[in-house]
C-alpha cells in the first residue's frame, strides 16, 4: 500500500479493503483482461477498485450513504491523474484476454508499484500526497447526486487532464519527450487549483430572486462541472462558465431548470451519444 | 434462484447475456456464449464468497466490473447462488438493477 486515507480507526476496513482488494488483483488481473473498473456493493459500503497499471490499482472504499456514480467519475479522472503522473499509457492495452470479450493484444506495458500488493523488485513508489489513496471528491461528495454517465470514447481525443481536486497535486502535464520517470522527484509544486466556478460569478446583474434560485442549485453546479469535465477535460471550466452564463441569463437557474443547463452544455460535447449520456446524467443529478 | 430467469432476464433491455450460478459457484445456466465469460463469472463468484476480507465488510451483494468493451459484468447475489449479467454499458445499472430486482423478488 503506497498511501491511504483510512482513519486509524477504522484499520479493521482498511485491513479488509486491502485484502479484497489484493484477492482481486490477484485472481481477477483486471489490467490483463483489460477492466476499467470494479465495484464490489456489500449491502452498505462500497468497494471501487480500479486497475492503474499491471500491480497498481486505486482503492476506494465508498460509505453507505455516498453516491457511487458519481464517485465512479471521481475515481476515472483520479486513474488518469495517476497514470498521467506515473507516465503510464492513458488506457493500457489489455493482453489476450482469458476472460470477456477478445482483448486485444498488450504491448509492454510499465510495472509499476504495486498498491494492493507490494510486488518484489517494484520500482519506487509514486509521489506521496496526502490521502492519494482515495481521492478525496469533489466538493459535493459526501453527499453527491447520481450521474450514471458511461465513459466517454478515450481514442476521441488525447485525454485531458482533470481538474485539480482540492487538495490534490495537479496532473503533469503530458510530457514532450522521453521524460525521465517522475516518481524519485519531489512532489511538483500545486499550482494554483482553479475553483469550481463559482455560480454567481457571471450573473452581473443578478437580481435578488435569482440570487435565491442560485442557491438551490448551486448544491449541484459542483457535479454538472466534474461531469463535464469527464467528456471534454479542463476546457469544461470555461465551457461551464459560460453556459452557467446564459442559463442565468435564459432561465430562472434552479434545480428545476438545470435541463436547460443541460443542453447548452451539451452543445460542446462532439457526439450525439455523448450528449444524450450527459443530459441523462445531469437529469439524474437533477433527480437526486 | 430458478434457471428460467435467464429467459427473462435475456428480455430487458441492454442485456446481452445471463447466467445462473449454483451454490457451488458453478455455471448452471447460461446464455452468454464466450465460455470464458462464464467462467470469469466462476473466479467472480469465488471472490465474492471467499474473497479476503469479505465478512469484515459485510457480504457480497453485488460486484460489478467494467469492460473496455463497453460491457458492464454483474454479479448479483442471492441466497447463496448468484446472476450473472452482461449488459451493455449504455444502459444505467441503476435501472438494470431495478429490474432484475424485480424479477429476482417475482422467482
Amino acid at each position: 500500500m503506497l498511501a491511504t486515507s483510512f482513519p486509524e480507526k477504522d484499520a479493521v476496513a482498511q485491513a479488509a479493503s486491502l485484502g479484497f482488494v489484493r484477492g482481486i488483483s490477484d485472481g481477477l488481473e483486471l489490467v490483463d483482461r483489460g477492466f476499467e473498473e470494479m465495484l464490489v456493493d456489500f449491502g452498505g459500503r462500497s468497494l471501487l477498485v480500479a486497475p492503474i497499471a499491471k500491480d497498481f490499482v486505486l482503492a476506494m472504499l465508498a460509505a453507505s450513504d455516498a453516491n457511487t456514480q458519481l464517485l465512479r467519475v471521481v475515481m476515472g479522472s483520479s486513474v488518469r491523474q495517476l497514470r498521467r503522473m506515473h507516465e503510464i499509457a492513458e488506457k493500457p492495452e489489455p493482453a489476450p484476454a482469458p476472460a470477456a470479450a477478445a482483448a486485444p493484444a498488450a504491448p509492454a506495458k510499465p510495472e509499476q508499484a504495486a498498491a494492493p500488493k507490494p510486488a518484489p523488485g517494484a520500482p519506487p513508489p509514486p509521489p506521496q500526497r496526502p490521502q492519494q489513496g482515495a481521492p478525496p471528491p469533489p466538493p459535493q461528495a459526501a453527499k453527491p447526486a447520481p450521474t450514471g454517465r458511461p465513459q466517454p470514447p478515450q481514442q476521441a481525443r488525447p485525454a485531458p487532464p482533470p481538474p485539480p481536486i482540492k487538495g490534490q497535486q495537479p496532473p503533469k502535464p503530458p510530457p514532450p519527450a522521453q521524460a525521465p520517470p517522475q516518481q524519485a522527484k519531489p512532489p511538483q509544486a500545486p499550482a494554483k487549483p482553479e475553483p469550481a466556478p463559482a455560480p454567481a460569478a457571471a450573473a452581473p446583474a443578478a437580481p435578488a430572486a435569482a440570487k435565491a434560485a442560485d442557491k438551490d442549485a448551486e448544491p449541484v453546479l459542483p457535479q454538472v462541472l466534474a461531469l463535464l469535465t469527464e467528456y471534454i477535460g479542463p476546457v469544461a471550466r470555461v465551457s461551464f462558465k459560460r453556459g452557467v452564463t446564459r442559463w442565468r441569463e435564459s432561465s430562472t437557474p434552479t434545480v428545476g431548470t438545470l435541463g436547460e443547463l443541460a443542453k447548452i452544455l451539451a452543445a460542446d460535447l462532439s457526439t450525439d451519444s455523448e450528449k444524450k449520456a450527459f443530459l441523462d446524467a445531469v437529469e439524474r443529478l437533477r433527480g437526486n | 434462484m430458478n434457471k428460467s430467469i435467464v429467459d427473462d432476464v435475456m428480455k430487458i433491455r441492454g442485456v446481452r447475456g445471463a447466467a445462473v450460478l449454483g451454490q457451488s459457484g458453478e455455471v448452471v445456466n447460461s446464455s452468454i456464449g464466450p465460455k470464458e465469460l462464464n467462467e470469469f463469472f466462476e473466479l467472480l463468484f469465488k471472490v465474492a464468497v471467499g474473497g479476503k476480507g469479505a465478512s469484515a465488510l459485510g457480504e457480497v451483494k453485488r460486484m460489478i466490473v467494467r469492460t473496455d468493451k463497453d460491457e458492464d459484468l454483474s454479479l448479483l447475489m442471492k441466497d447463496k447462488q448468484a446472476l450473472a449479467i452482461v449488459s451493455e454499458r449504455s444502459r444505467p445499472q441503476m435501472e438494470l438493477f431495478a429490474e432484475v430486482s424485480e424479477l429476482l423478488g417475482r422467482g
